[in-house]
């Protein structure tokens, strides 16, 4: 079984990719690509449980390695090497090579499951409202589950960014040919807004690599795991760190999306179609909030440490509350879910940026419970609205007297999403405050406003949505209450989201050694600061620490 | 064995190229009779011919040794290099333009074709200024030829006076500029040039080689079309036929590269004096910087507001030319990834992109004319899914995304820039991702247009059936990719180019 698991990680990707372009190439019928694509997604998912269930088997990463990140599994194969016919041969850097480098922890293996489920999801409720070009729609759903599933298993810089940037085209297609009306600027503005996001992403990557190929003698440095072991001895001066955090966590920023860089977002998502709607909420801003955990905690640890809390957790504090006093003012359905993202999203960050062990473990169950409770939120908001047309809540009204189940699981979802305890969104919300109490208590207070206010327009939108008089938008009683595909869509995320809630200690313990290993570096920087604070001052300002040390 | 075989043979490429275009001019007229309607089969031997010459310039080309030679002309691992590139566009130009050209021209057009590949090959291989200078010739003049010959409308017309007569101001200029090397060294031979070069103290350099170098760089700027030579591109791209398009998108730039690396590859002997190569050097680098700087902004924002497809990707080729001389601005630091192979690198990805973009428009035709504007390409997706498929996927590698070419390209240059740590390359690394931001709103536009608007009423955008064509963009698009998943052999070879 251990010896299948690399070829099993590797099936997670390869599964989706060859069956989205086969399903682009031939002309089968479009009955046949939607059981396709089902069979995929399933196949994935398999496999992702597959590797959990083996994860535990694998051999612990060695207790005295002191990298930030340590993937239990990684294997690679070389990719290019720069080394290769170079003039200088002899030279430390003759050994710098990009690897298609492949790997999991808890964090990336929690990640894949939830791409893979949400992908099910997706092509469940897909099933009836689609009927243009099908086979390309199918296809992009699966391209964009393989990209997802890379992104998170690569432990290459670069071919984590190659498959960062590759989720762009089929999302672009989702929301361009299938989505509402104003789904071309609404596709064109979501595409330039993050790839502009990312190329500055690129240009800070390469700009790390280099720096560290000429103060260390690093072998492979595009690798996370070894790049984040040897800054960690070699430091950075503190105002490259900064200035890196900055171009790098651009990127990531617009995707997760952080307070000032969200403007895309709720186009994107009003325009996209359910499914589209799903991934996007569920995963794809993930993406954003697993590259700041996966990139920029363990690489910059002193810019993180010494801006990152004030600047990210401020913006983060600002988006709980924007977004939560967005999502109060929205009249559509869709547009008040997309704010709310942003609101949780807001938790999120904050969370992973109280930078110890409560908060990630916290931004990290946000994370997931985010995807569970959304992705449900947007596919039933898209049952709705297959049935009534709408998404005013002002021509809805009185859903629960004709669609008492849907109106049932949206009120659940809603309890979810609000962070009532016993459900998931409570778990990850309270821990992520926890953290932020201890590292910085003003934002932690401020930033519960924010549970409040999810209270307020969620419920206020079950009042008037779902409760209260009939509405006036007339619905179409050729479609009565949740479908069976639909019911299988949404069912399995409401079971997790009520697992999680009760009891979240396995999920936690999956990751703990991941977010112990992140936490530890930077305890290590709190006692530097309460001991000497003069000397970390000192050691930041020296521009070449690193090279001191050689 | 005598010098003179041993030249004979490590040029047989070219001379075989030379030999079978004179063939073609020959016996082409011979073949004709006045009035009579050609046939189509004869049209197509030609470029059979053409195809047979370039397949057995390869056959030579793989074979070839490569040894440094102190003659006129080297068969170093450049000029190796250069040969299968312009050999390899070669090929895919004839398949492109298969059937494009009148049938009565056929002979010519794929004779011109065939001396300007051997010009570019043997740009490569120059290693004296007189022969430098023949061979960038040798490129150019058949060039007139070509971009007139396959459509004789007007607007082709003016475009091929534009090129011609701009053309030859350039290579005046650059003739100029060698004359003034030539006072200044007393050789023509760029061994003995780069030699003296590194010996002279700058402070006894004459001052005539700083006119020298401002009149190459200038003069051959202008086939790299970076800015402020570009004004002749976009008016000729436009103007001429796409399939010429494709061959004035890099053939020129291969050859200006080439003889930019030939001549700019100063090398300070003496560690110890400030000398003339060092001063020179300096000098370049700065104008580099400032034309690279220059031809990025400048390419792309004109980009964006074009509507015309041949006059966008003319504006996208300045761009282009502008990432590339990123690579010889970036500096002289001997790094992993040095400048010039980062740039030789794009270069390739470039071309074989680009190649397959032009040949694409040569094969869209609306009716009866071929598409012309962006608004041209509305729907293609549903009328022609698969040119759709090809001609975003070549667009996202000129953009610069993944899993394509172009994203390695733009890697490369960026590591090329931030690994020489200094000021400038730093600024010239991060105007170069903005600048790649930027272009890609104007090929995201083209995307959008084919795949998120609806195919208008009326005449159906058709791809013609030409098997060659296929064949051409399909060898453009497995290299483009290709170049993504298995960059080392090309790396392999351009990284032995460092400055």
């Amino acid at each position: 079984m251990i010896q299948a698991v690399p070829a099993i990680l590797v099936a997670t990707i390869v599964i989706p990719l060859v069956a989205g372009v086969l399903l682009l190439l031939a002309r089968w019928p479009a009955r046949f690509a939607r059981w396709l694509s089902l069979a995929a997604s399933v196949a994935t998912l398999a496999c992702g449980i597959a590797l959990t269930a083996s994860y535990d088997s694998l051999p612990a990463p060695p207790s005295q390695a002191q990298s930030p990140v340590q993937p239990r599994l990684r294997f690679g194969r070389e990719w290019l090497n720069y080394a290769r016919g170079n003039a200088v041969p002899n030279t430390h850097d003759a050994k710098i090579h990009l690897e298609f480098q492949l790997g999991m922890d808890g964090i990336s293996l929690s990640l894949i499951l939830l791409t893979s489920l949400l992908t099910c999801s997706a092509v469940l409720i897909s099933w009836s409202p689609i009927h243009d070009r099908e086979r390309e729609y199918y296809a992009a759903l699966l391209v964009l589950m393989g990209a997802l599933n890379g992104a998170f298993c690569a432990f290459d810089l670069v071919l984590f960014y190659v498959f960062f940037e590759f989720t762009l085209l089929p999302l672009f297609f989702l929301v361009g040919i299938w989505g509402g009306p104003q789904r071309r600027e609404a596709a064109v503005k979501f595409f330039l807004y993050t790839f502009a996001g990312s190329i500055v992403t690129l240009a800070g990557l390469a700009l790390l690599v280099m720096w560290a190929i000429q103060h260390s003698d690093i072998a492979y440095p595009f690798s996370i795991p070894e790049l984040a072991a040897v800054l960690e001895v070699h430091r950075m001066p503190l105002s490259l760190q900064i200035g890196l955090l900055l171009a790098i966590s651009l990127g990531f920023a617009i995707k997760v999306p952080l307070f000032p860089f969200h403007t895309w977002l709720p186009l994107a998502h009003v325009e996209a179609p359910t499914a589209g709607s799903v991934i996007l909420a569920g995963v794809l801003l993930k993406l954003g909030a697993y590259g700041f955990l996966r990139i920029c905690l363990p690489l910059f640890p002193d810019a993180c440490y010494s801006i990152g809390t004030p600047l990210i957790g401020l913006l983060a504090v600002i988006g709980v509350i924007y977004g939560a006093l967005c999502a109060y003012a929205q009249s559509d359905l869709k547009k008040l879910v997309a704010y709310s993202s942003i609101s949780h999203l807001g938790f999120c960050m904050l969370g992973m940026f109280a930078l110890n062990v409560e908060g990630i473990t916290g931004s990290f169950l946000q994370i997931i419970n985010h995807g569970l409770s959304t992705g449900a939120l947007f596919l039933l908001v898209g049952m709705v609205y297959e049935r009534y047309h709408t998404r005013e809540i002002a021509q809805l009204g009185g859903i629960a007297s004709k669609l008492p189940l849907i109106s049932a699981a949206m009120v659940f979802t809603c309890l979810a999403s609000m962070g009532l305890p016993g459900l998931n969104g409570f778990v990850g919300e309270f821990l992520s405050l926890v953290g932020m109490f201890k590292t910085n208590r003003p934002f932690a207070v401020v930033s519960t406003i924010g549970v409040i206010l999810a209270a307020l327009y969620l419920l206020s939108m079950l009042r008037r949505a779902f409760f209260g008089p009939v509405g006036p938008a007339p619905a179409h009683h050729d479609v009565g209450d949740i479908r069976r595909a639909e019911s299988w869509a949404v069912v399995p995320l409401l079971v997790l989201c009520l697992a999680i809630g009760i009891y979240p200690k396995p999920l936690i313990d999956f990751v703990k050694p991941d977010v112990q290993a992140l936490a530890r570096l930077y305890d290590a920087r709190r006692v530097e600061q309460n001991s000497q604070p003069v000397a970390l001052s000192q050691s930041a300002a020296a521009p070449t620490t690193g090279e001191v040390r050689r | 064995m005598l010098p003179f075989v041993q030249n004979i043979q490590s040029q047989a490429p070219e001379i075989l190229l030379i030999g079978v275009a004179c063939l073609q001019f020959l016996i082409g007229p011979f073949l004709l009779t006045e009035g009579q309607p050609v046939s189509r089969r004869l049209g197509r031997t030609w470029a059979v011919i053409s195809l047979l010459a370039l397949f057995g310039a390869i056959v030579i080309w793989i074979q070839s040794p490569s040894s440094a030679s102190p003659g006129v002309v080297q068969s170093d691992s450049l000029a190796w290099f250069g040969r299968g590139v312009a050999i390899l566009a070669g090929i895919v130009l004839v398949l492109i333009n298969w059937d494009e050209v009148d049938d009565a021209l056929s002979a010519e057009f794929h004779g011109v074709l065939l001396l300007l590949i051997a010009g570019v090959s043997l740009t490569a291989a120059a290693n004296d200024l007189i022969v430098l200078f023949l061979a960038l010739e040798l490129v150019s003049i058949p060039t007139y030829v070509f971009l007139y010959l396959p459509r004789r409308a007007p607007a082709s017309a003016e475009a091929t006076t534009k090129y011609f007569f701009l053309s030859i101001v350039s290579s005046a200029i650059t003739l100029y500029g060698f004359s003034f090397l030539y006072g200044a060294v007393g050789s023509t031979h760029l061994g003995a040039i780069h030699a003296a070069l590194g010996h002279f103290p700058a402070a006894q350099s004459p001052s005539i080689l700083l006119i020298a170098a401002a009149c190459i760089v200038a003069g051959l700027s202008y086939r790299v079309t970076a800015v402020p030579f570009h004004f002749y591109a976009p008016d000729v791209f436009q103007g001429s036929h796409a399939g010429a398009g494709a061959m004035l998108s890099i053939i020129p730039k291969v050859a200006g590269f080439l003889a930019l690396y030939r001549i700019i590859h100063f090398d300070s002997v003496d560690p110890f004096v400030r000398t003339s190569a060092e001063s020179l050097r300096v000098w370049c680098e700065t104008v580099f910087w400032l034309m690279a700087v220059a031809s990025m902004i400048i390419g792309n924002v004109l980009a964006l507001l074009q509507r015309d497809l041949k006059r966008l990707l003319a504006y996208s080729s300045i761009a282009h030319a502008g990432y590339m001389l990123v690579g010889l601005a970036a500096g002289h630091q001997r790094t992993s990834v040095g400048g010039m192979p980062a740039l030789l690198f794009y270069l390739v990805s470039y071309g074989a992109t680009i190649l397959g973009v032009f040949g694409m428009l040569v094969l869209l035709k609306r009716g009866d004319r071929s598409v012309a504007t962006i608004d041209d390409l509305a729907g293609l997706s549903q009328t022609q899914p698969a040119a759709a498929a090809v001609l975003m996927l070549l667009l996202f590698s000129l953009t610069g995304l993944p899993p394509t070419g172009g994203f390695l390209g733009k890697l490369n240059l960026l590591m090329a820039a931030w690994s020489q740590q200094t000021t400038s390359a730093e600024i010239l690394a991060i105007v170069l991702a903005v600048n790649a931001a930027v272009a890609a709103a104007y090929y995201l536009r083209i995307v959008a247009v084919m795949y998120l608007r609806p195919a208008p009423a009326g005449v159906d955008v058709q791809a013609s059936e030409r098997l060659a064509a296929y064949v051409g963009i399909g060898l453009c698009v497995v290299v483009s990719v290709g170049l993504f998943f298995f960059p080392g052999p090309l790396w392999d070879v351009v990284a032995q180019f460092s400055t």
